[in-house]
């Protein structure tokens, strides 16, 4: 019995070595970097990394924009690739078409899809002098930039989480919408009694892809409106980016750790939203 | 018995391989400083002329051993870059740094990449190390003569982290009966009474001035210490629009400059019979960029010999041989190059008018852009409205603003 619990141990030693060099201690290193100051030999300085970050008006604004994608995107993105997902379920014409219109934007570069949004909406842009008539309003840099980060991020991602919600679906046995049927279930009902209830494990890792999506979402506001975006845009990554440039490694220690707390946090009330919801069932 | 001389077998081996690591000692005196040149490229002539000084340091202090690496700033060298950051930020970077500023590097290139793309802001990281002690005890310092607002603008907190090599300001050059803008207190009058007057040569040059960069213009817009902005979107406004009417009405192909700053060269002092201005701010200032400054590492190894070695740029005769960006920040070296009691009176004394010393950030060099945009637009013919204008405004105001805050 104990040769077979060294013999695990062995097993995971390799991966438990990688997760240590390169996670666990760059990790702890971090951390050591948030609470002190200077270059090569640090100084300790207790919570001071902390409290300056709390009064700098950059960060909070990257906190509130972030946070507001998020609220939004990531919801917009479960429901309508859901919905979508449900959609394609059914036979009808054209069903190919649209499954496929929805995976090409997978394919497409960022930097493309960049240049098509300054395309259509730079100042000269086609929305302007096409749809508008001339107007002269410069939509990547106005409040508009949020919604136009938003649109591209729904766009590029739809076909990805449809595919997981699709293969999902799939997966639920026929049988018992068939059985329910019988029962004299409505659509409703199926939905509400067997979908639902038997998607929630997809549903919950397609969270956890949207929100990894959402912070890759940087990519597309920094292409769009460079180091310094609109204020709309300005996410926690382009805070990070421009300390990064200012050599300020104590700073983006400082928000690495928040960051992980927080996402320790969503992490923390899914385990435990699991763990009500198992003992619920019984 | 197969077993303890295996052992003694691997022990020999160890003991070996442990000896090669031992040397006579002979390596143990020589002292190593990493420097890194950034802004320039190896084929420039600051290059050239920096290995000149640097071949003679090391005839002079041949126990230096001294590795240089040079850092272009170029789109190709992003990969670079950021490694050099990364290195910096874990204490493994350069001993001493000289820099040219962003933006005066001769090939500009869309998102070029900065090793400091703010020099303040890498000086409140706490990369760089305090001089003081070292300013402090060097005999030769009062022989540089550096200039005064050039230095205050390398401190911090009343602590000199940042050594100025090289300044540059708006000196106008123009022949003696040209218009006299001595009285005018802000760029915008300057503007204004050329745009009024019939001076086309003069015209022709402040458009020059304006168009070639935002170092033509400079504006102590960041206050980093005192967390300020220090001009109000007003003032871009009435710029933009007297540039984009000054640009309206100068045939730009038709009369070029006489002579701007630059590159420093002797031969730009040398006719007679001309005038030497140094034109006020947008806010009234007589400022300069700082076009190249030295640092030592705050992790250096011997931090006063990073400062002994960056100190000797700031010597005459090494000042002069430069070819910094801008002029000589030694007073001495600007003087005693130039010939002609005439030219050296008139440029020291513009020299001494200097009140305010400013590091080029992004901030600066956006305002350049736009501007630059703004005369473009003029030039082309197209309709410049108060609208464009404000626009212009807000969106410098709004990038140094997030410089400053963030």
């Amino acid at each position: 019995m104990r040769n077979k619990k060294n013999g695990g141990l062995l097993l995971a030693f390799p991966a438990l070595t990688g997760f240590s060099v390169f996670y666990l201690i760059p990790f702890f290193i971090t951390v050591w970097y948030s609470f002190s100051f200077g270059i090569g030999t640090r100084e300790f300085v207790g919570l001071d990394n902390y409290r300056m970050i709390w009064k700098n008006d950059m960060f909070l604004l990257a906190v509130r924009n972030t946070l507001r994608f998020f609220v939004l995107s990531i919801p917009l993105i479960l429901v309508v690739s859901f919905l979508l997902a449900l959609l394609f379920q059914l036979n009808f014409k054209g069903r190919r078409f649209g499954q496929l219109s929805f995976f090409y934007p997978l394919m497409i570069p960022v930097a493309s899809i960049v240049m098509v949004v300054r395309l259509l909406f730079s100042k000269q842009g086609m929305l302007n002098t096409i749809f508008l008539q001339g107007a002269d309003t410069d939509w990547i840099h106005s409040e508009w930039a949020f919604w136009i980060l938003i649109a591209l991020f729904l766009w590029k991602n739809t076909g990805y989480h449809i595919l997981i919600f699709f293969s999902g679906l799939q997966m639920i046995p026929k049988q018992y919408y068939e059985e329910a049927r019988l029962d004299g279930a409505g659509a409703y009902r199926c939905f509400a009694s067997i979908t639902f209830p038997l998607m929630k494990p997809v549903i919950g890792l397609n969270f956890l892809l949207a929100m990894m999506n959402g912070f890759k979402c940087f990519r597309e506001a920094f292409l769009i409106g460079g180091t310094h975006p609109h204020d709309s845009i300005y996410l926690l990554q382009h805070f990070m980016n421009n300390n990064f440039e200012n050599l300020n490694y104590q700073r983006i220690a400082v928000v690495s750790v928040l960051l992980f707390l927080s996402v320790a946090c969503v992490a923390l009330l899914g385990a435990v939203l699991v763990s009500v919801e198992r003992r619920r069932e019984g | 018995m197969l077993v303890s001389r295996r052992i003694l077998f691997l022990v020999a081996v160890l003991g070996m391989t442990a000896l090669t690591g031992c040397s006579d000692g002979s390596d143990d005196q020589q002292k190593e400083l990493k420097v890194c040149v950034s802004g320039c490229d190896r084929t420039s002539t600051f290059f050239s002329e920096f290995e000149t000084i640097l071949s003679e340091y090391k005839r002079e202090h041949s126990d230096v051993k001294i590795d240089v690496d040079v850092i272009s700033e170029k789109t190709s060298d992003e990969a670079r870059i950021k490694q050099l950051k990364t290195d910096i930020m874990s204490g493994k970077g350069p001993d001493v740094f000289i820099v040219q500023s962003p933006g005066l590097s001769t090939v500009q290139e869309e998102n070029q990449n900065y090793l400091f793309a703010n020099a303040g802001k890498a000086v409140e990281s706490g990369v760089f190390g305090n001089l003081d002690k070292y300013i402090k005890e060097d005999q030769q310092w009062e022989t540089y003569a550096v200039c005064e607002e050039a230095l205050k603008a390398g401190s911090y907190q009343e602590h000199q982290y940042l050594l100025p090599l090289s300044i540059d300001f708006p000196l106008l050059i123009q022949r003696e009966e040209a218009t006299d803008f001595s009285e005018m207190e802000t760029f915008v009058q300057c503007l204004e009474v050329v745009e009024n007057g019939g001076d086309r040569s003069a015209k022709s040059e402040l458009y020059g001035l304006a168009s070639r960069s935002a170092r033509w213009l400079p504006e102590d817009a960041l206050d980093q210490e005192k967390q300020k902005i220090l001009f109000g979107k007003d003032t871009y406004l009435q710029l933009s629009k007297q540039l984009s009417l000054l640009a309206d009405h100068t045939d730009a192909a038709e009369e070029t400059a006489l002579s701007g700053p630059g590159v420093f060269a002797k031969s730009t002092f040398e006719e007679a019979g001309l005038d030497y201005q140094l034109l006020p701010t947008m806010s009234g200032d007589k400022a300069a960029f700082i076009g190249s400054y030295g640092a030592v590492s705050a992790n250096a190894s011997d931090r006063e010999l990073g400062y002994d070695f960056l100190s000797c740029f700031l010597e005459e005769q090494n000042q002069t041989r430069l070819q910094l960006e801008g002029y000589p920040v030694n007073r001495n070296a600007l003087l005693s190059y130039l010939e002609g009691k005439e030219a050296k009176d008139a440029v020291a004394a513009c020299y001494d008018d200097i009140t305010a010393c400013v590091f080029m950030t992004e901030g600066s060099l956006t305002a350049g852009e736009k501007i630059r945009a703004v005369m473009s637009q003029a030039i082309s013919g197209e309709a410049y409205s108060d609208k464009d204008a404000e626009q212009t405004a807000e969106e410098i105001y709004k990038k140094y603003e997030m410089i400053l805050k963030e």
